[in-house]
């Protein structure tokens, strides 16, 4: 595909513009991740938070949570996830608004749960938080032991532990996966949660990079969950397990590519822009890096395009995720011998993006699990196929 | 690059057969496609063809024979130039230095012998191709990995289920699936930008023959990452190895292999540009 929708083809060239103004921050949100709150009315984190729209920002309906028109909704993730990554990934992921619930509610909500969630968003920037991984058992869904429990009429109690949740400290709502108490391995719900509620509490986990996201360690003890907050009933039962979960993430996958090489991006023009002249060898590795992030972007928006066309094709995602986060530390590890010893030090933004891009490596799996799923399509031969 | 739609079907076809058939006729139907009746000619003149194009290539039917690499051409000189048809025959490599051919039914060809060669196809349209018919052979080498890896056992485990050779299998994946995206970007249909004149689905930097000649190192080096997977298997004649070698003279021969960029003589006298 090489021509975009003439919507998504305005909301990038918005965004794009949106996306500078980020940068201005970006160090300052480094040292200290509430200072998030002095950013608000940037248009970048205004679109974040739903509280401006680009022109042309044509959706399939008004209701709440309404995908894009054009039915890219991928696509367009990845498109406005690397300009926004781009000006700064941590602006971006500390920023208010549905995030990755919302991607969430696109696939599991009922009419009524987006009504619920974008109704409070729309009254004043508020965040969200997606709490999925747990201490000592990472991402896996099979492995999972935060529990919900029933009460008897529909709805639930919440207990365990979550970790590395970012926003979740200022999150006014989350979305938390959890199985239910008694059931198999892959007994998994996604609930949405009041982070008000009496038994939840966060806490910020310092961390080397990506500061503005402000990761968290949640706990829940005996936070409860009205039946109305259960995500995916609405659904018929083949819809709303793991198919629903999987697909959700099929869908975020290609987006956490698109921050990494939009932190990519980030390094390589700084590079362009803060270098006079660039000669011989030197000319000859910024050349070769901006052609790995070209291939991966490649890579990316092929992941994106599989992923609309087929929420199940997410094997692409994968193969893109591993790359994107490859690429992107290799070049931000590599800007700074641009500028000689001490560049680190001596240019703040090039040490931030370098310690940024081994953040994304953790997010929707890690290298080694992407490459592990992309086998196993391999092996069946979902993927690789003419 | 603006690509006409028959040349980008002879591009779809070369990955397909390369996969499918193997590299020969792979190579068959690409060379017919885009260089009929006169054999593509690399930068340095040589040539790498199909033996049953041979009489079809008219430059050897008016000289009644085929001029292979073998015994009847000259080496190109070290800065290119192509040697003359009137070079004694003491510079032509005698017939101790006849190479194999590199696969089974795949000729070598020297620099042409004639003074005015005749013109071969479009270099930009060729080297593509060779791409794409490259990448359908990497990934038929990949193909016989999996089958290959899948009969071996180590201590009652399928090698195949080994958790570094899956590893290995899905970062050679991962650069086929990424060779494979941005050679796509070349055979799709000419994208429109917007009234800013700029896409975000269009390369930032041009795919030009420097980019061509990565993708081309890229492909060989997920060859040679599955070929270590094959173990000596791999570096027999019998084996898919061979069919690999075949493809790494192909970009030898069409691109090599991409080096320091070509600067002027004042770039590289200036000292290295300065913060």
């Amino acid at each position: 595909m090489r021509t975009l929708p003439g919507p998504l083809r305005t909301t990038h060239r918005h965004v794009r513009q949106w996306a500078d103004d980020l940068r201005a921050g970006a160090l300052e949100l480094d040292r200290d991740p509430d200072a998030v709150h002095r950013y608000l009315d940037l248009p970048a984190v205004r679109f974040l938070a739903g509280h401006l729209t680009p022109p042309e920002w044509d959706r399939t309906g008004p209701e709440a949570g309404s995908g894009p028109a054009h039915g890219l909704a991928t696509l367009e993730r990845v498109l406005v996830s690397e300009e926004l990554a781009r000006g700064d990934a941590g602006m971006m992921l500390g920023s208010p608004g549905a995030s990755m619930t919302g991607v969430l509610l696109g696939v599991l909500g009922s009419q009524a749960q987006k009504d619920w969630v974008y109704g409070r968003l729309g009254e004043r920037p508020r965040w969200t938080c997606f709490a999925l991984t747990e201490p000592d058992r990472g991402s896996a869904i099979g492995e999972m032991t935060t529990t919900l429990t029933p009460v008897g009429d529909g709805s639930y109690l919440l207990d365990g532990e979550k970790r590395y949740v970012g926003n979740a400290a200022r999150a006014d709502l989350g979305a938390v996966f959890a199985r239910v108490a008694g059931t198999e391995r892959l007994g998994v719900l996604a609930v949405l949660v009041d982070t008000a509620d009496p038994g939840y509490r966060a806490e910020p986990l310092p961390t080397l990079g990506l500061r503005g996201v402000q990761l968290c360690r949640i706990t829940f003890d005996r936070v409860h969950v009205p039946a109305e907050q259960v995500l995916g009933a609405h659904l018929p039962p083949t819809r709303r397990g793991m198919w629903g979960i999987v697909s959700v993430f099929n869908r975020l996958r290609p987006s956490v590519a698109a921050i990494a090489l939009g932190i990519a991006r980030a390094a390589h023009d700084y590079i362009g822009d803060n270098r006079k002249e660039l000669r011989g060898a030197e000319r000859d590795l910024y050349e070769e890096l901006g052609r790995r992030i070209d291939g991966a972007r490649r890579l990316t928006y092929r992941a994106a395009l599989a992923v609309d066309d087929k929420p199940s094709d997410g094997y692409l995602a994968s193969a893109a995720k591993a790359r994107a986060c490859e690429v992107a530390e290799e070049v931000t590890l590599r800007a700074p011998g641009f500028f000689g010893p001490g560049a680190r030090l001596d240019h703040p933004l090039l040490d931030k993006l370098a310690r940024d891009a081994r953040g994304v490596e953790f997010m929707e799996g890690t290298r080694n699990i992407q490459k592990l799923t992309l086998f196993q399509g391999l092996h069946t031969g979902k993927v690789g196929r003419l | 690059m603006t690509v006409p739609a028959e040349v980008r079907e002879h591009w779809r076809e070369a990955r397909v057969s390369a996969r499918n058939d193997g590299l020969v006729p792979a190579l068959t139907l690409l060379s017919r496609a885009l260089s009929p009746s006169t054999p593509p000619r690399g930068p340095r003149g040589h040539a790498v063809v199909p033996r049953e194009l041979l009489v079809e290539y008219r430059e050897f039917a008016d000289r009644g024979g085929y001029g292979e690499r073998t015994g009847t051409s000259a080496p190109a000189e070290p800065d290119g130039h192509r040697p003359d048809s009137h070079q004694p025959d003491s510079h032509r490599p005698g017939p101790e230095a006849e190479p194999a051919d590199p696969l089974p039914g795949l000729a070598v060809l020297g620099p042409a012998t004639t003074a005015q060669p005749l013109p071969g196809p479009d270099p930009d349209a060729w080297g593509a191709g060779l791409a794409w018919l490259r990448l359908g052979n990497s990934e038929r080498l990949r193909e016989a990995c999996v089958a290959y890896l899948a009969t071996r056992k180590v201590e009652g485990t399928s090698l195949l289920l080994q958790q570094l050779v899956k590893g290995a299998l899905a970062d050679a994946l991962i650069e086929q699936l990424e060779i494979e995206g941005v050679l796509d970007y070349l055979t799709e249909d000419a994208e429109e930008t917007g009234p800013d004149g700029c896409s975000p689905l269009a390369p930032a930097l041009p795919l030009d023959p420097p980019a061509l000649a990565r993708l081309q190192a890229q492909i060989t080096e997920v060859d040679r990452a599955l070929l270590r997977l094959l173990g000596a298997y791999g570096f027999t004649a019998e084996g898919p190895g061979q069919a690999a070698y075949a493809s790494e003279l192909l970009a030898d021969v069409y691109c090599g292999w991409p080096g320091p960029a070509q600067h002027s003589e004042n770039d590289r006298n200036t000292p290295e540009g300065t913060v």
